[in-house]
């Protein structure tokens, strides 16, 4: 299994291309918001730059998560395209372990890869002269991380049940690059877009690690009414989900995927 | 003598198209087989079946006594697989795919290096694989498939492609490991050269097994050895058969005797070879 694992994670570091583009996802976040989405919000906001830049982070975080670990799927993709995963059979790997193999990879990744993205913004702002972030909050942050990486490697395996083609994989990637941002209220805060969709973002898991990771970085009080706009803080019906609730769901939310992945991938 | 691989009924059908069609195999530890027919004969689904990657339609086999769907883990113990298409990972080097491989069958150090260097695959060890030429890939693939000291080696068409020195290299090195493991090697080919090496060649179309035996026996049986004489004064005796312009000869001694006898000169002579069986079972070449 470790062998499997490092192979996967061999494939993934030693090609820079993939890198680069499983990092597009979170960057652009950054970069969108620098060039189009930063001027309007910080007015609206009092110019609360630094709280501005942690809400940021969080979903940047929330969207890295997810986009990078599910680039280290597509090795799974590609074994089944090539024959390779016949060849691991034959040699007495089980497709059960074979499996495992890939969501443990994309799990590994998913969490190194996040960590990369905060020193990656959390340099981006220092530079611009904004203290966002204190390695105090480490400790507070990394466990969200390993959560948002777990409920990430939960919804990548289920979407990967429907892949079987290189063809597919990129097109579902390229959605998912897309639609993740959107999603956890990365671009737009989440009082800022219409009914629907916010409908649609309150039970997306990575909106619930997006408010935890907001939770844990925005240093300056808010109220409950921003706290709300900004995705902060979830309402269920009338119900405000305290973190303790949404570190439940989620962690519950990802033992069922993960089972569910593993039962559908049994030989 | 252990029976390697024993087949019965083994067939394949997708919707109406039967793509292999009850073939019977019996085949004993440490032979060399082949099996020979063209393109779209059937060839690789069936050592997809044999091999328990492909599921089969009807029949039963057993890969080294083991049953391959009820045993299916035992049977692939004893299998080892060279696939058509290199199943290496291109962008790690042949080290890193052939040290997967090792830890993940248990074998030792030793005997990697041992299949490295029976390869000739020493000084490409660092070199991502992706960069090999087809030769040095394909014997990568090779050692890949023998780490696990596989009882029967399967190759599926494993040197389409290959110049004549890497083709050599490879049957020399098999040729030896088969008389030091008695390791059984089941080939699939077009390569008549590659066939007539085998103790027992099996000739496949359309999914069917046509004939089988060794290259001799199968000339012997389908084919004639074709006489021209071109020296004028040449009278055949008379119980000689006529075809065209050219003598179909049985026993090649007295024709010999016969040609000496009446100081012919000028003459060509060419023996049955397996693509003249192949034509006369299928009326098509193998290399169609």
């Amino acid at each position: 299994m470790i062998a499997l694992v490092e192979r996967n994670l061999r494939l993934y570091f030693q090609n820079k291309s993939t890198v680069f583009w499983s990092l597009f996802s979170p960057l652009l976040v950054l970069g969108l918001y620098e060039l189009f989405i930063q001027y309007n919000l910080v007015a609206s906001f009092q110019h609360q730059t630094t709280m501005l830049n942690q809400w940021l982070l969080g979903g940047a975080l929330s969207v890295a998560a997810l986009t990078t670990s599910f680039t280290v799927l597509g090795i799974k993709v590609f074994d089944e395209a090539k024959g390779q995963r016949a060849a691991f059979f034959i040699n007495g790997v089980s497709e059960r372990k074979l499996n495992s193999s890939y969501l443990i990879a994309s799990g590994i990744v998913g969490f190194i890869m996040t960590v990369v993205i905060l020193a990656v913004y959390v340099t981006f702002f220092y530079l611009q002269g904004q203290m966002t972030f204190h390695f105090s909050n480490l400790m507070k942050v990394l466990p969200i991380i390993l959560l948002s990486t777990v409920i990430s490697v939960g919804i990548n395996g289920i979407v990967l049940l429907f892949v079987h083609n290189e063809g597919s994989f990129s097109g579902v990637s390229t959605t998912l690059n897309v639609l993740s941002g959107f999603l956890v209220g990365a671009y737009m805060p989440f009082g800022a877009v219409p009914a629907v969709a916010q409908h649609i973002m309150k039970y997306w898991p990575g909106f619930l690690s997006a408010s935890l990771f907001r939770n844990a970085l925005v240093t300056t009080k808010v109220d409950l009414t921003t706290k709300e706009f900004l995705g902060m803080s979830v309402k269920w019906g009338n119900q405000v989900l305290s973190t303790t609730n949404i570190s439940l769901i989620l962690l519950l939310a990802s033992v069922i995927l993960i089972a569910i992945t593993q039962l559908r991938n049994r030989e | 003598m252990a029976t390697a691989i024993r087949a019965k009924g083994l067939t394949k059908r997708f919707g109406d198209f039967t793509a292999v069609k009850d073939v019977n195999l019996e085949i004993e530890a440490g032979k060399f087989i082949a099996f020979l027919g063209p393109n779209g004969a059937g060839k690789s689904t069936a050592i997809n079946m044999l091999t328990t990657l492909d599921k089969m339609t009807a029949g039963k086999v057993e890969i080294n006594g083991f049953d391959i769907e009820k045993q299916k883990k035992q049977a692939r113990e004893a299998i080892g697989l060279v696939f058509q298409k290199s199943v290496l990972s291109k962008e790690l080097t042949v080290n890193q795919n052939l040290l997967l491989t090792q830890r993940l069958v248990h074998a030792s150090d030793q005997y990697t290096q041992k299949m490295i260097e029976t390869f000739q695959l020493k000084a490409l060890g660092n070199r991502k694989v992706g960069k090999l030429s087809g030769g040095q890939r394909r014997r990568v693939d090779i050692v890949n498939a023998l780490l696990s000291r596989p009882k029967i080696l399967f190759l599926d068409e494993p040197t389409t492609a290959l110049d004549i020195q890497t083709r050599s290299l490879i049957w020399e090195a098999l040729a030896e490991l088969r008389r030091d493991q008695e390791m059984t090697v089941f080939l699939t080919t077009h390569y008549l050269e590659e066939a007539e090496q085998s103790d027992q060649i099996y000739i496949l179309d359309r999914g069917e097994i046509l004939a089988q035996g060794s290259a001799a026996e199968l000339e012997e049986q389908y084919t004639t050895n074709l006489l021209t004489v071109f020296d004028g004064h040449f009278i055949a005796p008379v119980h000689w058969v006529k075809q065209a312009d050219q003598y179909l000869i049985d026993d090649t001694q007295a024709m010999l005797k016969e040609l000496i006898k009446q100081k012919v000169n000028k003459f060509s002579y060419r023996q049955g070879t397996l693509d003249d069986v192949f034509v006369t079972l299928t009326g098509k070449e193998v290399r169609a």
